[in-house]
């Protein structure tokens, strides 16, 4: 009994002590001394609740409070959406869970930093300011905190004299992290390290938490095989704390992983760039020689099978050898002074394209890719060299052409030699008199309706020269003779075509140049396909590629770097058009195609989607299919302006007269991720005005069943183009025309019999308005086209016609990527 | 003496009864007689033309000769006095040379000559026939075939003359386009259908004879686009329906100096390329012009088929092929909108027509003209449709500055009579035009394009529909 009596008393003690009231300075009870007031006797008691003004003691706080090491490091999720708490931790290893404590963090740290401030500063004289002095020497010898379960949110004040620690709420986090972190579960412990940096980015002992988590995150993205992200956690890490724990040591094997890898793969410029990485990283790692000596010894052994190609004859090998031995090390002489000799004799041109040229694909139309294809593998008689507002034309087989008999007839005297360059083998005229034949007869596959129109009669006059008798005199005889040369012989092709794959076409020149020339020129064309047109940039900027033939306008504005490269301006924009099927619905009916006009915010489609950052004068609306320069163009044409309502009431009316519900048109456009953002806009507006309108996928079973297509098209003479445009053929048939209405087909028909150029313009500004007013097309916008080159690629026109204009005269001067990657 | 074999003659035709008669009568032997007594039978000449490269001999040709002589006397019986010969005009013996072939024929009546050639041509023997009729001195249509063996030369020689033969029927009366006519030698009933002067839903092509008071011929006249359609045959006497571009052009027969012929002949199973030119000016070629081919026999009749839709080539031509077994077609040349010309026609009779056709070129114009007009009214009735609406919003939202407004933007829309000046522009212009090309059916044309045009602007921009608007809004403001 006297035991249990003992110990109540004890424990009444406890508790009187931790719950004592404050012994606030009374306003008439003389001064105590600072110190006697600071150090409170043993028996003292240190802890006192705030709010004990009705006296009452709890005593159920004290006997609650739990060690130390029975607490639990609040979760996760308590610790991001729970109450925050500080947990004061006592002399006795007693835990006080608190409502945040401030000053924080170093709490205890600062408020004895201010009491020593405070007392070295010595008492103050003055009674008034010794009061207040007494009062802070009270405040900062003790903790104020606050019950976290309690209704009325009391409050407490702990002596710091009796405070082991405290962990904060951010502490407690860094904790759980660091658990997390044990436990192999980075994103919830980098969830915890995101929160406390939000919080407070210096607490103390988030840096080496959040460090931590790099090096086991990396740790482990290199055991499931990600060496290139481990490698980039690591020198993440490294840049924050270099001197990490066996950040060295890992660094070093995630490289070697990497470049391992790469060299397998033949990625020798990533291989290069890990170990420059790592070399910048860890310059002392051992594995830097090894590495390095291995990169020589590959390049080497590459050089040497590029010789050997060489003594064989296979200069294309010889060259292919060389550049991949400049990739794997480009820093060596010998593989600079081996790689310029082999690359000036046989000039590879490395082209970067979406599609390459000649692949097949799903658009109803010729795309880029097929005239490109087509340009380099057939001849012209006479094609266009330069466009002002007409077009004018060359002829690199005819040496002179001469009108006679006031235009009805034709002298054509033919080139009998050629330049060592051009890939041209002379052309006689009775071989050029066969070509006429075959396309002036009826029954031919090559049949040419609109020669046969002009042509009445060719006669060979000489080995290298012949006459063409025409049945009316023609407004541009070069326009009528821009005829397609075709044969058997491999040898009357400029270039022929070598090799093909899914992503890359080669062609090489028909006709290889001497061995000893004053200067060799571009042997053979590489096309290499790419997902998009930002990966073509990149490419260029990484040294793949020597040259893009299609540069988007936002990219062609955003090129600066001049020393590089150069980024030119094609002569003729292209137009962007809208053309229908003439046996889909909206070919048919004039009201669902202005319906689509008017539905359409071209300016501002124009503007959001396609210029993006470039600047106003790289495009603009158009109302023709002809650039706006040209001579076709009628300046008189007004545009229109969006009106979805005019376009409902159309639609409604289209649909009235289709028999109640239209069906889902069909859209083909070209396979371009720049187009994407456009299509998307306009299916929308179309959409809103009542017109379903689908895209045709790449993977499409039918592509030939569309409704109306997305073109692009560069077109410089109106005379021969665009009757072929309209009709959607490659020849200009009258047959062809049946689709159009019988106006529409004689003021065609009207154009290709004018007689002068004042005719010609007026019927083609005539045919400009009618076609607008109809919406036989839907011309949508004008851009200015660019290509992109490096510096060491000469010879492309300074204002090029088509992608590879006089491409036999180009020269791909030695050059490979040095820089470190 | 002579005079006794015509008597004889004449009995013979009376009792249905023919004779041999040494010569064929000559038309300007006798004039009596070839005006009221059809020959009895053809004067046929067969000349045959071998090429270098056939190596026959004598021996062979002759055998040729013989076999030649036995297969026809079996198909024309008496029919034909003729006459194989083993040369002739041509200077080369080929397919070319038989089809530009444009000899001299002497008017001879009811004298006929076959060209034949024979060549050889990789290993094949290639035949050619091509029949000259002396009446109308026309040349016919080649018909050429191929044997591997000489075995069977005779006989592809004898159904090559039988397709290239052209009966000669002279129209002895004509009533609209009931013709009768009397068929040269038609008296003979022949075992070959192929050489007689009668084939069911056969054609002939009418010819006239212009002579003088001393009855030489002044000029033969083939009339084009008018045909004959056999109906039936009473022994030498034929029934015909006349089938015409024209409406009377056989006129009605009675001229004493104008005698009319009817040529009958197999079309051949090949195309005839038709050149649409310009009525006024024949050298100018009408290209871009859509031909319908119905394949019918009388314009009256339904279609047995499915029509063929052509398009005039840039040498303003139409390349017409026969539809089936049908012969006859009629072709429908269409301008635009305007039915140009609707006339019956052969394909295959011969290599090349040309069909004369009115000017229509400034109509056409007009038509695009219209077109664009009609273009902009939709879009500008769906204009005033759509402010109409926002008019009578306002109106019910009682707010009358908003209702001035709309009214106001309302009005500067294009109305009936913006359109109707722009279409008065138009008429005056084309009218102005045709009339000055003297083109009186396109004048008409126009007017009445330009006519249905005024009804449509005026169905779709009554003004009485704004003042209805203006009322309508008013008393949508003045509702409480």
């Amino acid at each position: 009994m006297a035991r249990l009596l003992f110990s109540v008393l004890i424990l009444f003690w406890f508790i009187s002590s931790l719950f004592a009231q404050p012994k606030l300075p009374q306003e008439n009870s003389p001064p105590e001394s600072p110190d006697s007031q600071q150090e409170p006797s043993d028996n003292e008691i240190p802890l006192t609740p705030n709010m004990k003004a009705e006296g009452e003691e709890d005593t159920s706080r004290v006997t609650d409070l739990p060690l130390l090491e029975e607490m639990q490091i609040p979760s996760a999720s308590e610790l991001l959406t729970g109450q925050k708490v500080d947990w004061i931790i006592l002399d006795n290893q007693r835990v006080v869970v608190s409502r945040p404590i401030k000053p924080r963090p170093r709490t205890l740290e600062i408020q004895a930093e201010k009491l020593f401030e405070l007392r070295t500063a010595g008492i103050p004289g003055n009674p008034a300011k010794r009061e207040a002095f007494e009062e802070q020497i009270y405040e900062l010898r003790r903790i104020r905190g606050g019950f976290i379960d309690a209704v009325e949110a009391p409050e407490f004040m702990i002596l710091t004299s009796r405070i082991d620690k405290i962990w904060h709420h951010e502490d407690l986090l860094l904790r759980r992290a660091d658990i997390l972190m044990d436990q192999k579960k980075y994103p919830e412990a980098y969830e915890l390290l995101f929160t406390l940096q939000n919080i407070d980015s210096d607490w103390p002992g988030l840096a080496e938490a959040h460090h931590r988590l790099i090096f086991l995150n990396a740790s482990q993205l290199l055991e499931t095989g990600e060496a290139q992200a481990a490698f980039t956690q690591w020198g993440q890490l490294h840049s924050l704390d270099p001197d990490y724990p066996e950040l060295s040591e890992k660094l070093t094997i995630a490289a070697s992983i990497i470049i391992d890898d790469s060299i397998e793969h033949k990625e020798y410029r990533k291989s290069r760039h890990f170990l420059h990485r790592l070399q910048s990283l860890v310059p002392s790692a051992p594995a830097i020689q090894s590495l390095t000596e291995r990169f020589q010894t590959l390049s080497e052994s590459l050089l040497n099978e590029a010789i050997g190609a060489s003594e064989s004859g296979d200069q294309r090998a010889a060259v292919l050898f060389a550049r991949e031995a400049a990739t794997v090390w480009p820093k060596s002489r010998r593989v600079r002074e081996t790689f310029d000799t082999f690359a000036e004799n046989y000039q590879i041109l490395r082209v970067g394209v979406l599609h390459p040229a000649g692949v097949s694909h799903a658009n109803p139309f010729p795309t880029r890719s097929d005239l490109r294809a087509e340009y380099l593998k057939s001849r012209k008689l006479f094609e266009v060299q330069s466009f002002d507002d007409s077009a004018h034309y060359r002829a690199s087989l005819v040496e002179q052409w001469e009108p006679t008999e006031l235009g009805r007839n034709l002298d054509i005297r033919l080139k009998t030699a050629f330049r060592y360059w051009s890939s041209q083998r002379p052309l006689t005229a009775i071989e050029l008199a066969e070509q006429f034949h075959r396309q002036l007869a009826a029954g031919s596959p090559d049949y040419n309706e609109r020669l046969s129109g002009f042509v009445k009669r060719v006669q060979v006059l000489e080995p290298y020269r012949l006459e063409i008798e025409f049945r009316r005199t023609p407004l541009s005889p070069e326009a009528v003779l821009s005829l397609e040369l075709s044969g058997s012989n491999p040898d009357s092709n400029w270039f022929q075509e070598i090799s093909r794959s899914a992503s890359d076409v080669s062609f090489r020149r028909s006709i290889p140049e001497p061995q000893e020339v004053p200067q060799r020129h571009v042997t053979e064309i590489r096309e290499q396909a790419y997902p998009n047109r930002e990966e073509i940039l990149r490419a260029m900027f990484r040294g793949e590629i020597d040259y893009i033939p299609d540069l988007p306008v936002h990219h062609a504005a955003a090129v600066d770097n001049k020393d590089h490269w150069w980024v030119r301006r094609y002569q003729i924009p292209e137009t962007h058009v809208l053309q229908f099927h003439t046996t889909s619905l909206l070919g048919q009916s004039n009201e669902l195609r202005r319906a689509l006009l008017f539905a359409i915010d071209r300016k501002q489609l124009l503007a959001e989607k396609v210029l993006r950052e470039a600047p106003a004068e790289f495009g603009r609306l158009t109302t023709s299919v002809f650039p706006q320069k040209s001579r076709a163009f009628n300046p008189l044409v007004s545009d229109i302006s969006p009106d979805p309502l005019v376009a409902r009431s159309l639609t409604l009316a289209a649909q009235k007269t289709a028999g109640g519900k239209l069906p889902v048109f069909r859209l083909a456009a070209p396979h371009d991720s720049n187009l994407q953002p456009v299509l998307k806009q306009m299916i929308d507006d179309w959409k809103r005005v009542g017109i379903t309108v689908e895209v045709i996928s790449s993977d499409d079973q039918e592509p030939e069943n569309w409704d109306l297509a997305y073109r692009v098209v560069s077109l410089s003479e109106p005379l021969s183009q665009l009757w072929p445009f309209l009709t959607m053929k490659r020849h200009s048939r009258v047959a062809d025309l049946q689709i159009l209405p019988g106006w529409l087909r004689q003021e065609l028909i009207q154009l290709e019999l004018a007689t002068n150029w004042n005719d010609a313009r007026q019927q083609l500004h005539k045919l400009h308005q009618a076609l607008w007013s109809e919406v036989f097309y839907l011309p949508l916008w004008e851009l200015e086209r660019f290509s992109m080159a490096r510096r060491h690629l000469t010879g492309i026109p300074d204002a090029p016609l088509t992608p590879y204009q006089q491409v036999n005269r180009w020269v791909v001067n030695p050059w490979y990527d040095q820089s470190i990657p | 003496m002579k005079a006794l074999a015509t008597v004889i003659q004449v009995l013979c035709i009376l009792v249905g009864f023919s004779i041999s008669q040494g010569n064929a009568v000559r038309a300007d032997e006798d004039d009596l007689l070839y005006r009221d007594l059809a020959p009895l039978r053809y004067d046929v000449k067969l000349q045959l033309h071998w090429e270098r490269s056939v190596r026959r001999t004598e021996q062979q040709k002759d055998a040729l000769t013989k076999q030649l002589r036995q297969h026809l006397q079996a198909s024309v019986s008496g029919s034909w006095k003729f006459e194989i010969q083993q040369q002739g005009p041509l200077p080369q013996a080929d397919l070319a040379t038989l089809r530009n072939w444009d000899g001299p024929l002497s008017q001879q009546l009811g004298t006929k000559t076959f060209l034949i050639t024979i060549e050889s041509r990789n290993g094949e023997t290639v035949l050619g026939v091509r029949e000259g009729d002396h009446t109308t001195r026309q040349w016919g249509h080649v018909y050429h075939g191929t044997i591997q063996h000489d075995r069977y030369l005779a006989t592809m020689l004898h159904r090559l003359i039988g397709q290239a033969f052209q009966p000669l029927y002279r129209i002895t009366q004509i009533e609209r386009t009931q013709i009768e006519m009397i068929a040269l030698a038609g008296e003979w009933t022949l075992p070959e259908s192929l050489f007689s002067c009668f084939r069911p839903h056969g054609l002939a092509r009418p010819a006239l004879i212009y002579r003088n008071r001393d009855n030489e011929i002044q000029e033969i006249q083939m009339l084009p686009l008018t045909y004959l359609s056999l109906e039936s045959r009473e022994r030498g006497r034929i029934s015909a329906r006349l089938i015409s571009a024209f409406p009377a052009p056989l006129g009605s027969g009675r001229s004493k100096r104008v005698e009319i012929w009817g040529l009958g002949g197999n079309p051949a199973p090949q195309s005839t390329s038709v050149k649409l030119v310009l009525q006024t000016d024949p050298s100018q070629v009408l290209m871009g012009h859509r031909v319908v081919v119905q394949p019918k026999r009388y314009l009256k009749d339904e279609a047995a088929g499915e029509p063929v839709e052509l398009l005039s080539d840039r040498l303003g031509i139409v390349q017409i092929s026969a539809i089936d077994e049908q012969q006859l077609v009629w072709l429908y040349v269409w301008s635009g909108e305007a039915l140009l010309a609707r006339v019956p026609f052969v394909p295959g009779w011969s290599d090349r027509e040309s069909l004369s056709l009115p000017d229509d070129a400034e109509r056409l114009r007009v038509e695009g003209e219209l077109e664009r007009l009609r273009a902009e009214l939709i879009a500008d009735v769906s204009r005033r449709a759509i402010s109409r609406i926002r008019v009578l919003q306002a109106a019910s939202t009682k707010d009358e500055d908003q209702v001035s407004r709309r009214l106001a933007a309302h009005n500067d829309l294009p109305g009936r009579a913006f359109y109707l000046s722009k279409l008065s522009l138009i008429e005056t212009i084309g009218v102005r035009e045709a009339e000055a090309a003297r083109n009186r059916a396109a004048v008409a044309r126009i007017k009445r394009s330009c006519s249905e045009m005024k009804t449509v602007i005026n169905r779709f921009l009554n003004p009485d529909r704004d003042v209805e608007l203006r009322e309508e809004a008013q008393s949508l403001l003045k509702l409480p």
